[in-house]
């Protein structure tokens, strides 16, 4: 996975809000297309240089949010508010804001130095300052022996690049990029992620992506907004979206987890204990939680926190470790998943990395196993 | 394996039925005799003779005009129609709308034709035009059924037109008016071509239609032959079926190459 851009504390706006103004504020906005709601009561703030990624699965409103960013649709309420300007009733042609499209949208009929001069010559720049332009443009996207070549002649990840020269052509304020890597193979995928975070970074422009790609949102975003129908379900940075779910949705939609029901037996300011049928055992969480004894709620964790062994490990306070026979080994390379059907029937999956290599002492088929974890490991969620 | 023998003699047999009467005609128009049937050996004469028959070049050069005119009108209506039909995707009665702008397509025109004459002569008794039947009756009724054809050509070159494209446009500062004319115009331009030299052709060619709202005076350049026909063929009227034939083919290919070329090239992400 790539790196996230390196920021000091006082470079995150988002964990003081009191003193940092929003650059873009979504204000209860909904969208309702007849029947249909599209985006249903919205509130975001984003700030000045964010990489935001909106995440979601197909119909969750991820782009209806960001068409209406861009001014192709109008809310249906709220209000959207850009640089302390309410753009409500701005056309999509007066807004600060450019977008890349899915499709890249490059007008065929024209050339790549054509495509990429085409929102200068709207604003009416003398030629000198175009031509300027658009070679720095595409210096920067590494494309400068393309200038004469039309879209049909380029390749998908070059076209990409265009389609990304053009969007920033104008110095937008505020640049809007819809399945931005999408069309591209893996490899370059990858390849282009770093880019784009580099250009992103160097420029200072603030970017809002909307994707369904989870690792493609880990990889670029500052922050993450998780969408499901057409509602936000959290805001946070990659790594809370990832260990601290807020809700079995996110936790389920983002990487790998298991995830299992049980009832609160012992709920105190400083550990929670929940008995867990599905899992065989009780669980021990080295933590407050907001519950009530004999509630029922979920317990999730990552395969990559709980640990396999043969020999029976100590547990912690009677509790956080189970048995159960392995079943499935994915062999990965730098680490394997064991898929373990407890003895409820419940099938969990642990990942251990392959530290030694070749293993002939490693975990196999058919073997019972003891699986455990650490207090702090698993997330506990009420909804 | 051997290729059959079936396919080639099938496509031959085919082709000839189609061609055999066309080439027959351009052949005999080089012919030396007055007798339209009996080949006295190769000549130009009746292609000087036609130029020289006044009564024919006024009937083209009424032909070219209407035809150029009514195409012109056609594109116009034809290409709104065809922008209402594709972007306002659910209007109340659009099945209904957009089959009557294709019923011309099939439509017999001796109905077509008599349905507009009937329809002239309503109107001139009741509003005064238009006076008399002549060049603009013909033009008119022209225009309705091209507007069909063109509309079918550009509704299918908009239907594939990507709409991010305009928005692409519009969010890079174009207003709506000049996104028409620096993005959706040209792209659409192959459609509006070929649409147009469609609807030429097909006027040039109607002849029914044209016999019904023409009058006196406004004999279009099928009218005469048709009427010279019957009187017993003359080979001159050869020798302008053979230039008609150029012009209609060189028309079509055209159309086809223009409409070819420009596929959207844009390939699929």
């Amino acid at each position: 996975m790539a790196k996230k851009p390196q920021l000091a504390i006082d470079t995150r706006p988002w964990r003081d809000t009191a003193n940092n103004k929003p650059f873009v504020r979504i204000r209860s906005v909904s969208k309702k297309f007849g029947d249909v709601i599209a985006v249903n009561d919205v509130s975001l703030d984003i700030y000045k240089s964010e990489l935001f990624c909106l995440l979601g699965g197909s119909g969750s409103g991820k782009s209806t949010l960001l068409r209406m960013l861009a001014g192709f649709e109008n809310p249906t309420s709220g209000t959207i508010e850009i640089d302390g300007q309410d753009m409500t009733d701005v056309p999509p042609y007066n807004r600060p804001v450019n977008m890349m499209f899915q499709s890249y949208a490059l007008f065929p009929h024209m050339s790549v130095e054509q495509n990429i001069a085409y929102g200068l010559k709207r604003d009416g720049l003398p030629r000198a300052e175009i031509n300027a332009r658009v070679a720095e443009l595409l210096a920067l996207v590494k494309l400068e022996d393309y200038g004469k070549r039309k879209p049909h002649q380029l390749s998908g990840g070059q076209r990409q690049r265009v389609a990304l020269a053009r969007a920033l052509a104008k110095r937008p304020k505020l640049l809007l990029l819809d399945e931005p890597l999408g069309a591209l193979d893996k490899k370059l995928r990858e390849e282009t992620q770093f880019e784009l975070v580099k250009i992103q970074e160097s420029l200072g422009v603030t970017f809002i992506v909307v994707t369904h790609d989870q690792e493609e949102a880990m990889t670029l975003a500052t922050r993450i907004g998780v969408m499901n129908q057409g509602e936000i379900v959290m805001v946070g940075e990659p790594t809370d979206i990832y260990e601290f779910p807020n809700s079995r949705f996110v936790a389920g939609f983002i990487g790998s987890v298991n995830m299992v029901e049980g009832i609160v037996t012992e709920d105190e300011p400083d550990h929670v204990r929940i008995r867990s049928a599905e899992l065989g055992s009780d669980i021990y969480v080295g933590h407050g939680v907001d519950c009530a004894p004999e509630q029922i709620l979920w317990w999730a964790i990552r395969p990559e926190k709980m640990v396999l062994s043969r020999d029976k490990p100590e547990g912690l306070n009677g509790a956080n470790v189970t048995t159960g026979v392995v079943e499935e080994i994915a062999y990965l390379g730098d680490i394997s998943v064991y898929q373990v059907a407890l003895e409820s029937g419940k099938r969990i999956r642990v990942s251990q990395t392959n530290s030694v290599r070749g293993n002939p002492d490693a975990i196999t088929w058919e073997e019972q196993v003891y699986v455990s974890w650490d207090e702090d490991a698993g997330s506990v969620l009420t909804s | 394996m051997k290729r059959g023998w079936f396919l080639p003699i099938a496509a031959a047999l085919g082709f000839s039925f189609l061609y055999a009467p066309i080439v027959s005609l351009v052949i005999f128009s080089f012919n030396e005799s007055r007798l339209v049937t009996v080949w006295s050996g190769f000549s130009t004469q009746w292609y000087g003779e036609l130029f020289r028959d006044p009564q024919m070049l006024g009937a083209a050069w009424l032909s070219l005009q209407i035809a150029a005119l009514s195409a012109t009108i056609a594109l116009v209506l034809g290409t709104l129609a065809a922008v209402a039909l594709v972007r306002f995707r659910r209007f109340r009665g659009r099945t209904l709308f957009s089959g009557m702008v294709s019923a011309p397509l099939v439509m017999p025109d001796v109905i077509t034709g008599l349905s507009l004459l009937l329809l002239f002569v309503a109107m001139e008794s009741l509003l005064g035009w238009p006076q008399g039947r002549g060049m603009m009756t013909i033009i008119i009724a022209h225009a309705t059924f091209c507007t069909a054809y063109v509309c079918v050509v550009v509704q299918s070159r908009l239907s594939d037109f990507d709409r991010s494209l305009e928005e692409a446009a519009m969010d890079l500062g174009a207003s709506p008016v000049r996104t028409f004319f620096d993005v959706t115009l040209p792209i659409i331009a192959p459609a509006l071509v070929s649409g147009w030299l469609l609807g030429f052709t097909l006027s040039l060619d109607d002849l029914v239609i044209a016999s019904f709202v023409s009058g006196p005076g406004s004999s279009t350049l099928p009218m005469v032959i048709f009427s010279k026909v019957r009187l017993g063929v003359s080979p001159d009227v050869n020798a302008l079926a053979t230039i008609i034939i150029g012009i209609v083919a060189l028309g079509v290919l055209a159309a086809t190459v223009i409409q070819l070329r420009s596929k959207p090239k844009t390939s699929a992400p």
